[in-house]
């Protein structure tokens, strides 16, 4: 090796080590259940105007709680962003949340503010079946969860077992159902062939690439789709009104009680709730603002007119993840 | 280092400190097990799922055995028995393809089948999606045939044609001869070839994720991202570690290629020459598929205006290039420096305590990649905490990898040299450290450089590690890959994998200049 490969190779090596982040500049610290296409170029607008520096964890969300849980009060991080509402609640629970002001509240659609103090919803998303129009055409009232276990949709159905809105999916039927039921259900799903993806972008495109017809998924991803590709052979509906498919739910943050970086960390929490923000949301995500003043996406369904169909749960009874776990692993998914 | 104390008897102190130091994750790993024996951990390991995953994993390696044949033994028989012009191009370049890794060719593979595919919109109609199965097996195929082509290549060499032309004149039919005369001394290379493809089929963790065929190697990583290291993921480790370990034990108990007594063969065995055209269709046969794919996606996704969209609105391809060079560069290095520790003990110190580090190192790389992370992340997580998911822990876990790799050129060079000099050296009242640095070094500097650029192409593509042992916030060209592919989102992946590609074909063709030159 030449006298200069071996300065270049101990530079890039040393390098790491002089460049290593001081304490008082140390960014702040997020885990993100959310994917980096959609939150990475907002984080780097939040950088911009505040020139605070987030590094980010991106993960699953399942996987960061657990982790979040496992870590306690060594956690790295100030700030979790979970795809649901459902993975706040174990940490809550665990006492690893610090409560938030109450003017982080204030700012939401009164019919948006959780029971307690310590998550705060960023992004509204509904559970919705995608299908392949060309392959098949759905009853005009839409379809039951239950409706998927029929013949007609053998080896048809995709599904992301690991994916947190699902899950949450899954508790909802856990709540309306109960555990029997909804262990037969998925029992029957698995037996019809039912396919497992690891997210929601990749069921879209399973039906697109002709692996699936129908999948269960989160709205949204759709219309981003469809932003760029109109002739993608997928289609979005509610399910039937009053079935347990139907589901609203929120990505939501919550900042850990073991934070060195708690102002900080409540500017991101600000920022997310901005209208700066919540615009990008609509605009990039299509997802539903969680504050007044902000138009509706325009490409997904109405919330008036999919809260009407949705069963009433208890929302804040959605957070049993573990019950959901073992279910799931009861039949064999996980 | 103790060269010149061999001949007195001593405890072997070196071998024993470097395997313990070296088997240390998986030793600890082992204890863990003892308090593991919990009613989860048996349901984990015998629940119907569990037997579906088994026979999921021999099934990938029953396909990939098939496949890795079809691809590899004309190729093999060409370059082994045949002479055409640039045949020796052909059998230094052989072993490229594995300069490319799996999770690439399965991203490639996912990109151009099924309805919305590249090929349904250059050409009109589409194939089949290639998720599950079949498109793992493919993957993986293109990948790691040439460790079979490579095998059965030295197979062929060392036919002697002496017993066919016996058999021809006893008047055995063409048949015959092959089924008595060539297959039996074919056999033994065809085996390794194959028991060394079925150990990394069991290893490999980014196709079978990718591909959505779930298998052991990747049902760690699910029970680990939904249990975290709980008893569920320790029952599987095992599993697959165990799975290993027998195919280990039957590399190394199985039939050997009949080393010495035949090597001459190779001297007599004058190769047949063949038609160049011919010779040329079946390098086309077995290389076209295995480059063409990735590249014609890769040539496909960088063309598309939408990819550089994208791509300029949000990419973090600079960090990730970074990201990579910064922890494979001193991974490699600590995994050189272990590989010449490792290399001098097996060759200067006696008794077979001394190879037992050479044997961990093999072990280690066999192992499951996702295996072996949960191994270090559970190390890392109770007895060296701030190592977990840090720069630091991450190197060393990689250091250990490359030590494995670096180790065949590293001794293969050690035992070139002479015993002579070191000899006279001592004789001469020269200390160890003089040895070292004024004779042994100059004669392996070439080996140890070798072992470097080849653990360093092997490294900079590692994934499973990566994937639950990088510090927060790291970036590299694998995570990006891998991240994006599994989002489907197969142009966001395109600009990554020209990185990791060019990376890899560079470094991966350095490898192969180096070993023609050397053997010229």
């Amino acid at each position: 090796m030449s006298k200069f490969t071996s300065i270049l190779l101990l530079a890039l090596t040393g390098w790491k080590l002089v460049a290593a982040p001081q304490a008082e500049t140390s960014p702040l610290v997020l885990y993100s259940g959310r994917g980096e296409s959609l939150v990475g170029p907002l984080l780097a607008r939040f950088t911009q105007q505040t020139g605070i520096d987030v590094q980010v964890r991106y993960a699953g969300t399942p996987e960061l709680a657990r982790l979040i849980l496992e870590e306690g009060a060594s956690s790295p991080a100030d700030i979790f962003w979970a795809q649901d509402i459902g993975s706040m609640g174990p940490l809550h629970r665990a006492g690893l949340l610090t409560p938030l002001d109450g003017s982080f509240f204030q700012k939401l659609l009164p019919s948006f503010r959780p029971e307690v103090a310590t998550w705060l919803p960023v992004s509204g998303r509904v559970r919705v079946l995608y299908y392949n129009p060309q392959k098949l055409s759905l009853p005009q009232d839409g379809v039951s969860l239950k409706d998927l276990t029929s013949p007609n949709y053998r080896n048809r159905v995709g599904w992301a077992p690991t994916n947190a809105s699902f899950q949450l999916s899954v508790a909802a039927m856990l709540q309306v159902w109960g555990r029997d039921q909804t262990l037969r259900w998925l029992q029957e799903m698995k037996a019809n062939g039912a396919r497992a993806y690891a997210n929601n972008t990749a069921l879209l495109e399973a039906i697109a690439a002709g692996e699936i017809d129908l999948a269960l998924s989160n709205h949204y991803y759709l219309p981003r789709a469809l932003a760029s590709r109109p002739n993608l052979p997928v289609a979005s509906s509610a399910f039937k009104t009053g079935d347990a498919g139907n589901l609203l739910n929120f990505s939501s943050v919550g900042i850990l009680r073991s934070s060195r970086n708690r102002q900080r960390a409540e500017k991101l929490l600000e920022f997310l709730i901005s209208a700066e923000a919540q615009r990008y949301f609509v605009e990039n995500t299509f997802e539903y603002p969680v504050i007044e003043g902000i138009d509706q996406p325009r490409s997904a369904p109405t919330i008036k007119d999919y809260r009407t169909k949705t069963p009433n749960f208890d929302y804040n009874r959605l957070d049993r993840i573990d019950d959901v776990l073992a279910v799931l692993r009861e039949a064999e998914i996980l | 280092m103790t060269i010149g104390e061999r001949n007195r008897f001593r405890f072997p102190v070196w071998g024993v400190v470097f395997s313990l130091l070296l088997a240390l994750p998986l030793l600890f790993f082992l204890l863990r097990l003892m308090e593991r024996q919990t009613a989860d951990f048996f349901y984990v390991l015998f629940r119907p799922k569990t037997i579906q995953l088994v026979f999921n994993t021999l099934s990938l390696i029953l396909a990939v055995l098939i496949l890795c044949t079809v691809l590899a033994v004309p190729i093999a028989y060409l370059i082994g028995r045949r002479d055409f012009r640039g045949s020796r191009w052909v059998t230094a370049l052989l072993p490229l393809p594995l300069s490319i890794p799996g999770y690439v060719i399965a991203w490639s593979l996912l990109s151009m089948s099924g309805e919305s595919g590249i090929i349904k919109d250059l050409f009109g109609f589409s194939l089949p999606s290639l998720r599950g199965l079949v498109g793992a097996a493919l993957a993986m195929s293109f990948y790691c045939f040439p460790i079979l082509a490579i095998n059965m290549y030295q197979g062929f060499r060392e036919l002697d044609p002496r017993l066919e032309e016996a058999a021809k004149t006893l008047g055995k039919s063409r048949g015959e001869r092959f089924w008595q005369i060539t297959l039996p001394q074919l056999w033994p290379s065809m085996l390794s070839g194959w028991i060394l493809i079925a150990i990394y089929v069991l290893s490999d963790f980014g196709v079978p994720a990718l591909m959505g065929f779930e298998v052991l190697a990747s049902a760690i990583y699910t029970e680990i991202i939904t249990s975290y290291f709980q008893d569920g993921a320790f029952a599987l480790t095992l599993l697959s570690m165990t799975m290993t370990l027998i195919l280990l034990v039957a590399f190394h108990t199985g039939p050997h290629r009949p080393q010495r007594r035949l090597a001459r063969a190779a001297d007599l065995a004058r190769p047949y020459s063949i038609g160049n055209n011919t010779a040329w269709f079946i390098v086309f046969f077995s290389l076209a598929p295995v480059f063409a794919t990735p590249l014609v996606s890769l040539g496909y996704w960088l063309g598309q205006p939408s990819t550089w969209e994208t791509f300029g609105t949000y990419n973090y391809l600079v960090p990730a290039l970074f990201g990579t060079l910064q922890f494979a560069l001193p991974g490699t290095i600590l995994g050189s420096l272990l590989a010449l520790a490792v290399g001098l003990i097996s060759r200067y110190l006696k008794g077979w305590i001394h190879e037992l580090p050479g044997r961990v190192l093999l072990l280690l790389y066999s192992l499951p990649g996702t295996a072996l992370a949960l191994c270090w992340a559970v190390f890392y997580l109770q007895l060296f905490r701030p190592l977990y998911q840090s720069a630091t822990g991450y190197v060393i876990a990689l250091g250990y990898l490359s030590a494995s790799l670096s180790l065949g050129p590293v001794r293969t060079a050690l035992h070139a040299q002479s015993e002579t000099w070191t000899d006279s050296a001592r004789t001469l009242g020269k200390s160890p450290r003089e040895i070292f640095v004024r004779i042994v070094w100059p004669g392996i500097k070439p080996g140890v450089v070798s072992g470097f650029l080849l653990s360093l192409g092997w490294i900079i593509r590692e994934l499973p590690l990566a994937v639950l042992l990088t510090p927060l916030g790291a970036r590299t060209l694998s995570l990006a890959v891998f991240g994006y592919t599994v989002e489907a989102n197969y142009a966001g992946a395109a600009p990554y994998v020209f990185m990791q590609m060019a990376l890899g074909l560079s470094l991966g063709l350095l490898s192969s200049l180096r070993r023609t030159r050397d053997a010229a």
